[in-house]
């Protein structure tokens, strides 16, 4: 993973991005080589902040993502967290595995669909691979990058501004070389959960777009949707917007606003 | 080989109404066997030899999955597609399969947006014949050239 910067002398990575977020990045970046899996690519007609929102926006995978939802991956109340270094500029969103208690409680509240199962459960199924109990940790790197993992998808995301209407989005999937080859088959099983054509990323993709297309269409409008408070503290659950807060008071502050 | 030729046509034409008309989605997958292998590729990554798809069914099960997803599950705005699949070419016949491949070239409109050309790339297909007699996809293997989508793909190409 190379970073590069314009600056004569950029600060280092560690000083960048603060000791907290770090210990994420270190977290999949752990010396291990990597392997490319793939790269996929996708236009999204927004503008690129949308998409970094949307990355710092746990909520949304509860109503948004029925798929994750249909089939277990995902609630408002599975535990977890929203960590941001100190300039707000970094935020991580961590969901992590029910106890058992809350499982049951899961079972209970399910069964609308009960009736629903995947031919191939694996596609939602973890293999445990780190050192914690944490099932997706989605990290957002000012300006314009994510690290993810997503059940066992590994993959960056790297945002390129087209324009204020429009950004690419850059996939690239990888792996540990010379990891066990049921972990391999399971990465690529849920590659299939994300990129352009995710089972769970075409959401983001159209309603990115929608939302623009909502936005463009009063230029001279300005519109606030605010939830859950003001201030910029971590939260130890999904049901805040304080990354995307911290996010803009630290966009701000760069642009002089 | 020109009945042969008619058969592989007749297969690829009912490919291509059954995913533009969108009201049979069934009927399409019913085109596969059991053990079909369905990928959906850019040649970038075909080019690199790197195993990630936009789409990678194991299984038709897998593909069962998506279409039931795409129906019921993923919030998409409402398109339609034409595509238009042509240049087929039978490349060898080994046992009981046929190697076959061809061109596409996918049109798209959203809502009250005008036309635009989606997808263009190449099928790499083994079809062999069902139980039935009648010719399925054994393996479909779609490469895509323009490595970069306009937002999502939803529907399998």
């Amino acid at each position: 993973m190379i970073f590069a910067s314009f600056a004569s002398e950029p600060p280092s990575l560690e000083l960048s991005l603060g000791p907290t977020m770090i210990g994420y990045f270190d977290r999949v970046f752990n010396g291990r080589p990597l392997e490319i899996l793939g790269y996929s690519r996708q236009r999204i007609p927004c503008n690129w902040k949308l998409i970094f929102e949307n990355i710092k926006d746990p909520y949304h995978a509860s109503t948004l993502h029925v798929f994750l939802v249909t089939f277990g991956l995902f609630r408002a109340d599975t535990p977890a967290a929203v960590k941001m270094d100190p300039s707000g500029a970094h935020s991580v969103l961590i969901s992590s595995k029910r106890d058992a208690v809350s499982a049951a409680e899961t079972a209970e509240l399910a069964t609308f669909r009960k009736d629903l199962s995947l031919n191939e459960p694996e596609l939602v199924q973890p293999i445990d691979e780190f050192d914690d109990p944490h099932t997706a940790v989605m990290q957002t790197i000012w300006p314009n990058l994510i690290v993810q993992q997503q059940v066992n998808t590994l993959a960056t995301r790297h945002i390129v501004p087209r324009g204020p209407g429009q950004a690419d989005l850059l996939w690239t999937f990888f792996g540990y070389a010379g990891e066990d080859p049921v972990l391999r088959r399971r990465r690529l099983l849920q590659a299939n959960l994300m990129g352009p054509a995710g089972l769970v990323s075409v959401d983001d993709g159209e309603v990115l777009q929608q939302t623009q297309d909502g936005a463009s269409a009063y230029p001279e409008a300005n519109y606030l949707v605010e939830m859950g408070g003001r201030d910029l503290a971590d939260a130890d659950h999904m049901v805040t917007e304080v990354a995307i807060r911290a996010f803009y008071q630290h966009y701000r502050e760069v642009m002089d606003l | 080989m020109s009945e042969l030729r008619d058969e592989i046509e007749e297969l690829y034409a009912r490919y291509a109404e059954l995913l533009d008309d969108d009201c049979d989605l069934d009927g399409w997958l019913d085109l596969f066997l059991d053990d079909t292998r369905y990928e959906l590729i850019s040649r970038e990554n075909f080019q690199l030899n790197l195993p990630v798809g936009l789409i990678i069914c194991e299984n038709k099960g897998m593909l069962k999955d998506r279409l039931f997803a795409m129906r019921e599950l993923m919030l998409a705005t409402p398109r339609w597609t034409r595509r238009v699949i042509g240049n087929l070419r039978v490349r060898a016949m080994q046992g009981d399969e046929v190697h076959v491949r061809a061109g596409y070239i996918i049109a798209q409109g959203l809502r009250a947006e005008p036309l635009a050309l989606f997808s263009a790339g190449e099928f790499r297909d083994i079809l062999t014949r069902g139980d039935d007699g009648n010719l399925r996809f054994r393996h479909k293997l779609t490469i895509y050239d323009h490595d970069l989508i306009a937002n999502s793909v939803v529907k399998p190409l």
